[in-house]
């Protein structure tokens, strides 16, 4: 009896010890929002902005002599922007969210088709007033974006359509140069400005407090998860095997469904563990137990990212491949509860009326 | 039949019902602890465990002041108070089975009934015709369409320790998915918000027609149940669910809107309505219309019934409006704000982060209230204030 009490308080002892030593979680709010902000998130934009600028050169040089090469080298600075826009794509608050930044980018997913008809009936109107600048910013989000361009870029018969119809490849253009100038405009608005609000976000200008920008920031991340999971994979997978469609995959047709993926998950991983070592992460805000297991989630996906192709169409071509894309949806949800339980054991609430309010 | 309550009938009510007991430490040495009227909030709460609640609390030198609580079986949406008869009813969230009424002094149960066969509560009622009825929004489940939006009509009696609670009859919302009711000054005619979205039976939070919804404003004539005067949006806003309101003493609706359709459509979200005229919307600056996240979640009027303030918890503010000018005034950031309504000569606030907070629209000062309140509460989207007589 004694010797079991006198273990128990040993234990005691011991387990308050071990609390000692775990770090507290970082609450200086300021400095996370700003390594965040500094370290990835301006740059991101930047790089994006940087990527998105040679799409409306390129679409020119195409337009002005539709060969074949000039399309493919068309088609890489495509590639090359949508792998920018991946890599920032999570970030759903602040400028990209100013005059609809964030739909005329990517008006995705468009289940009724609406962008399709919309692009086709503009292409047949023919009239050069609508590509002016000011007026095709106020075209519909449908006919702005990267589904728009890359529709018109990636169709089986791009070339020939492009060639053979002069005005299509001015709307193909008009686009390219209307990404780059959003590009240029969100990047330009958060290093301005915006980097400023989150400075001083206890001023109460755009947030509550300076916790309120961190909750945002982690919103970026946590619900990133299940949107990839639900809207890229899921969708596609269908309910079985043979039910599976690529069309409903994101951007398909440049046969980059999974390889935005790739660049989602690198993203988000960075965005939580920090670029180096030297940065404040944003995981200091967690209980340092909790994130270690997150980590190992983010390294799981990356894995089974890795051992997949970039082409959702080669990716369900082979049951194989059909299961390792349901494995890679539930890593996800794994990776998003362990998320939300490290989150439920700080202080740090994502919301209650705004989830689901009525 | 409808009139008025008399201040002298409204005290001698007070004092035999709604008498709370406060913190009678504060009463000076020898002096006889007086009841005066005092100002009880209630809210729906969930805590950090997901248990629900009935929660009470009073605001006093900047303090929120817990009063009483008083668990509930599920996740509830409004509560209305009558300190007449001084009992609260709380009415269980869309699509809801149960209905509370509990004693406005001590918090408890006194009467709990399930929804009628065939019907779901909708979250909002309102006492009318000097608390002798109430009446809800339902939704009828055997036939959910165009035409599923209810009216439940209750009768209330209150004895000593017990109220009698019978549903009398009930009569159509014109419209579906009827969510908040209030009554016109007139004490008869019901304004009714019929948000228009349709529900499934199986998952009733689902929602079905958003291309073909189409909600309304009706006033019903709560004696007959008969459709005196209904309003629509203009067609291209017909995504613009209509379903939380607040009536000031000149008749005048403040109206709260949550958009359907795609989130870069540039949508009404609050609106406002005078009777013989056409729904009207005012001007909100494009940069504060798009914070707002195409969604409101509550709105009330301040006493004075000359301003109105409407939540936003998507977009972590809320926003203040001048009736009489028909104009926006002002935001104030605030995390899952959602809860608010009048009091202390301005707007209380609460959050879905366990906040209470004040806002004066002549000062625009903004006052954060501290206190015992439990940090994980997550206050849920509507608050209401009464008063009560107490000793202090």
């Amino acid at each position: 009896m004694i010797r079991t009490m006198f273990r128990t308080v040993t234990l005691t002892v011991l387990l308050l010890g071990f609390q000692l030593v775990q770090a507290q979680p970082n609450d200086n709010w300021t400095e996370v929002n700003l390594a965040v902000v500094d370290r990835q998130i301006i740059p991101a934009y930047l790089a994006f902005a940087e990527k998105a600028q040679p799409l409306a050169s390129r679409g020119a040089s195409f337009c002005r002599s539709p060969s074949a090469e000039a399309l493919t080298a068309w088609q890489l600075s495509f590639h090359v922007s949508m792998d920018a826009w991946q890599g920032i794509q999570h970030v759903q608050f602040g400028p990209i969210t100013y005059f609809n930044w964030n739909y005329r980018l990517q008006f995705w997913p468009d289940e009724k088709g609406t962008g399709e008809r919309q692009l086709e009936a503009l292409i047949a109107e023919h009239d050069a007033e609508q590509l002016s600048a000011d007026n095709f910013a106020r075209l519909s989000v449908g006919v702005q974006g990267f589904p728009a361009l890359e529709r018109l870029l990636f169709a089986d018969d791009a070339l020939t359509l492009l060639q053979q119809d002069p005005f299509r490849c001015q709307v193909a253009q008009t686009i390219a140069a209307n990404i780059g100038e959003i590009a240029a405009g969100v990047h330009e608005r958060w290093a301005g400005e915006f980097r400023t609000t989150v400075a001083n976000a206890d001023d109460r200008a755009v947030f509550e407090n300076a916790q309120a920008a961190t909750i945002d920031i982690l919103k970026a991340l946590v619900e990133a998860l299940p949107r990839i999971r639900d809207q890229k994979v899921l969708a596609a997978l269908g309910a079985s095997y043979a039910q599976a469609r690529v069309r409903r995959a994101e951007s398909w047709r440049s046969a980059r469904s999974l390889r935005n993926i790739k660049f989602n998950l690198a993203a988000l991983e960075t965005f939580f563990s920090g670029p180096d070592s030297a940065t404040i992460a944003l995981s200091t805000v967690l209980h340092s137990e909790d994130v270690a297991p997150i980590e190992a989630g983010f390294a799981t996906l990356m894995d089974t990212l890795d051992s997949l192709p970039d082409a959702m169409a080669v990716a369900l071509a082979s049951e194989e491949q059909y299961a390792r894309l349901q494995s890679l949806a539930s890593q996800l949800t794994e990776l998003d509860d362990l998320l939300e339980t490290a989150l439920k054991n700080t202080d740090l609430y994502l919301g209650f009326n705004s989830l689901d309010g009525d | 039949m409808n009139r008025p309550v008399k201040p002298a009938e409204r005290r001698r009510f007070l004092s035999q019902a709604g008498m709370l007991m406060l913190s009678p430490a504060l009463a000076l040495p020898g002096q006889a602890q007086a009841e005066v009227p005092v100002s009880l909030y209630l809210s729906a709460a969930t805590d950090s465990r997901k248990q629900h609640w009935l929660k009470s609390f009073r605001l006093r030198d900047g303090l929120a002041e817990p009063a009483y609580q008083h668990r509930l079986p599920t996740r509830a949406h409004h509560v209305a108070a009558d300190p007449v008869l001084g009992i609260y009813i709380v009415l269980a969230r869309r699509p809801g089975t149960w209905l509370q009424v509990g004693d406005l002094a001590d918090g408890s149960l006194l009467h709990e009934l399930p929804v009628p066969e065939n019907r779901r509560f909708n979250g909002h009622g309102i006492f009318a015709a000097e608390s002798s009825y109430f009446f809800t929004t339902e939704s009828d489940i055997s036939e959910l369409g165009a035409d599923s939006g209810r009216i439940g009509v209750w009768q209330v009696q209150r004895q000593q320790d017990s109220v009698s609670f019978k549903r009398v009859r009930e009569f159509p919302s014109y419209g579906l998915d009827p969510h908040e009711l209030l009554l016109l000054p007139d004490h008869r005619t019901l304004v009714i918000a019929n948000g228009g979205i349709l529900g499934s039976r199986d998952d009733e939070r689902a929602k079905l027609n958003i291309d073909s919804m189409r909600p309304s404003l009706a006033y019903v004539d709560s004696e007959t149940g008969m459709l005196l005067e209904q309003h629509y949006l203009a067609p291209e806003f017909h995504q613009a669910s209509i379903r939380h309101l607040d009536v000031n003493a000149a008749g005048e609706v403040a109206i709260a809107m949550q958009f359907e359709g795609e989130p870069f459509i540039a949508a009404p979200l609050v609106a406002s309505h005078r009777r013989g005229e056409l729904i009207s919307l005012p001007a909100v600056p494009e940069e504060i219309r798009v914070q707002m996240k195409q969604y409101c979640g509550s709105v009330r009027f301040d006493s004075s019934g000359r301003y109105f303030a409407v939540s936003c918890p998507r977009g972590n503010l809320i926003t203040f409006w001048d009736m009489r000018q028909g104009k926006y005034l002002a935001t104030v950031r605030s995390r899952d704000v959602c809860g608010v309504c009048a009091g202390m000569g301005g707007f209380v606030f609460s959050t879905g982060i366990g906040r209470i907070s004040y806002y004066d629209p002549g000062t625009g000062e903004v006052r954060d209230y501290g206190g015992d309140l439990d940090a994980g509460l997550f206050w849920d989207n509507h608050l209401t204030m009464t008063e009560v007589m107490a000793r202090i």
